[in-house]
């Protein structure tokens, strides 16, 4: 069994609770341990716009953490797995820059005692494809759309997770798990994500455009692996549509989610309720049942 | 001769563009003297198609020394940081990271930032995280906590005074 540190960043431990609740139940199948380690912050991704330098330091002070504990770290959401990695990388080509980060660290009574590795579900999930064929319980059996994010295909100076701009894995889990997926044109464009600190207006529009396309091409549902689009593309998904000025009613769901459920684990502990856009599964059965609920009451 | 910005009248500033130059350096990017304008980043600048932002301009400016006219301009603020500009270069020149390092000179040189991005900032040094813990909607209208959903504490670092003191101090200097 390996062991890695969950490293949940900002978005997984203050809101995007689903995301955290599947990967926590999805992991252990993949033989993996998952170990909280106290003292992580931000990654420091989304303030590269207010200081490259702090973010540098953010970043690597959640590596050092991870280290004293002897673990790799599992970065389920995307802009922490890119600048994690960033930070090993880049320190890793500067010296100078390491040795003043390395005082930084000391300041905080931490040590740099050498880099990590940083890992993303996705590549957990693609190095298992046989484990989920292997136990698959409820085959998705389901037209499925990828939105990969940007932040775990670029740039790939750095070690991504899938190719840049052709990107398979998730296809292939998807597969894996009795979806149907195949590539459309949209699927490697931006979601805005991080665009919601100041231009909140574009970041809706960029994915009500994400979420209009996936619509458009006839998929029963869109799945991603970045809670920073998530929370746009599913938890405010009619404020897109407004934005848009389109009908917007798609499901959107975490492949984690996705392949936990092909695997049999409880939607429940998966986090389904958390998703507040339309449901993937059940969902057409019960409105069914609401309305002969509504006709019998008539 | 220098060419003279005919709006704002300014020389161009060849300390702040050997900064830019300097610092990516250090962190292994291509100087932006390399940029020869294919615009090959433009073309597929996510921005480009909703805000207008053309990272080949941006570069340009940076390369002839106009950091101040960059510096004060909010079109810096419209990348959505896809990191495409940077992943597409011929000339491994980063748009994207250009744009960065003028915006982090706005905030060493205490100019305004704009949204949320103060907020985020303060929230970091006060607990760690970007906001604090919310209590999250579910599909059914009621709303449920981190604790009520199996899920341990949040993480947040140990020894919050001596975090806020380094992450300040990285926050407030330049790299070079």
């Amino acid at each position: 069994m390996r062991k890695l540190a969950l490293y949940p960043g900002c978005l997984l431990s203050t809101s995007q609770y689903g995301y955290e609740m599947s990967v926590r139940k999805l992991m252990p199948k993949f033989d993996i341990e998952l170990v909280d380690v106290p003292g992580f912050s931000c990654c420091g991704g989304p303030v590269r716009h207010l200081s490259m330098n702090m973010t540098y330091y953010l970043a690597i002070r959640n590596l050092a953490i991870a280290k004293k504990e002897g673990l790799d770290i599992l970065a389920p959401c995307n802009v922490c797995h890119l600048s994690l990695t960033e930070a090993k990388m880049k320190l890793f080509g500067s010296p100078d820059l390491l040795e003043k980060m390395k005082e930084k660290l000391m300041m905080e009574g931490l040590e740099w005692d050498g880099p990590v590795e940083v890992v993303h579900p996705l590549e957990i999930m693609h190095e298992n494809l046989d484990v989920i064929k292997d136990n698959l319980v409820n085959p998705i059996g389901k037209k499925l759309a990828c939105h990969y994010g940007c932040h775990i295909l670029r740039y790939s100076d750095l070690e991504r997770c899938d190719h840049t701009e052709t990107p398979v894995k998730m296809e292939e889990i998807l597969r894996a798990a009795g979806a149907e997926s195949e590539p459309y044109p949209e699927r490697i464009n931006c979601c805005g994500g991080l665009y919601v600190a100041n231009q909140r207006d574009s970041a809706l529009t960029k994915a009500g455009q994400k979420v209009e396309a996936a619509q458009f091409r006839g998929y029963d549902g869109l799945v991603d692996t970045c809670p920073w689009g998530h929370r746009l593309m599913d938890g405010q998904q009619q404020e897109c549509a407004q934005t848009i000025g389109e009908k917007l009613d798609l499901p959107v769901i975490y492949l984690t989610q996705v392949v936990g459920y092909a695997m049999g684990l409880d939607p429940k502990e998966l986090g389904f309720d958390l998703n507040l856009s339309k449901p993937l599964f059940g969902g057409d059965e019960s409105e069914e049942a609401a309305d002969e609920k509504e006709e019998v009451a008539e | 001769m220098p060419v003279v910005d005919l709006t704002s009248m300014n020389l161009p500033q060849q300390d702040r563009r050997s900064t830019i130059n300097n610092t990516l350096e250090l962190i292994r990017v291509a100087k932006v003297d390399l940029c020869f304008q294919c615009t090959k980043c433009t073309s597929g600048c996510e921005a480009m198609k909703l805000l207008e932002l053309e990272p080949h301009k941006i570069v340009a400016l940076a390369k002839a020394g106009y950091i101040d006219e960059l510096m004060g301009n909010d079109v810096i603020w419209t990348c959505m940081v896809c990191f495409k500009c940077k992943e597409r270069c011929p000339q491994k020149v980063s748009p994207v990271e250009v744009l960065f390092l003028i915006k982090n000179m706005n905030l060493v040189e205490g100019k305004e930032v704009p949204g949320e991005y103060s907020n985020w900032l303060q929230t970091i040094m006060g607990m760690g995280m970007i906001m604090s813990e919310q209590p999250a909607l579910t599909k059914d209208g009621s709303t449920v906590e981190r604790s009520d959903l199996g899920l341990p504490p949040a993480p947040a670092p140990e020894d919050m005074e001596k975090f806020m003191n380094v992450v300040m101090m990285a926050a407030m200097e330049l790299m070079v």
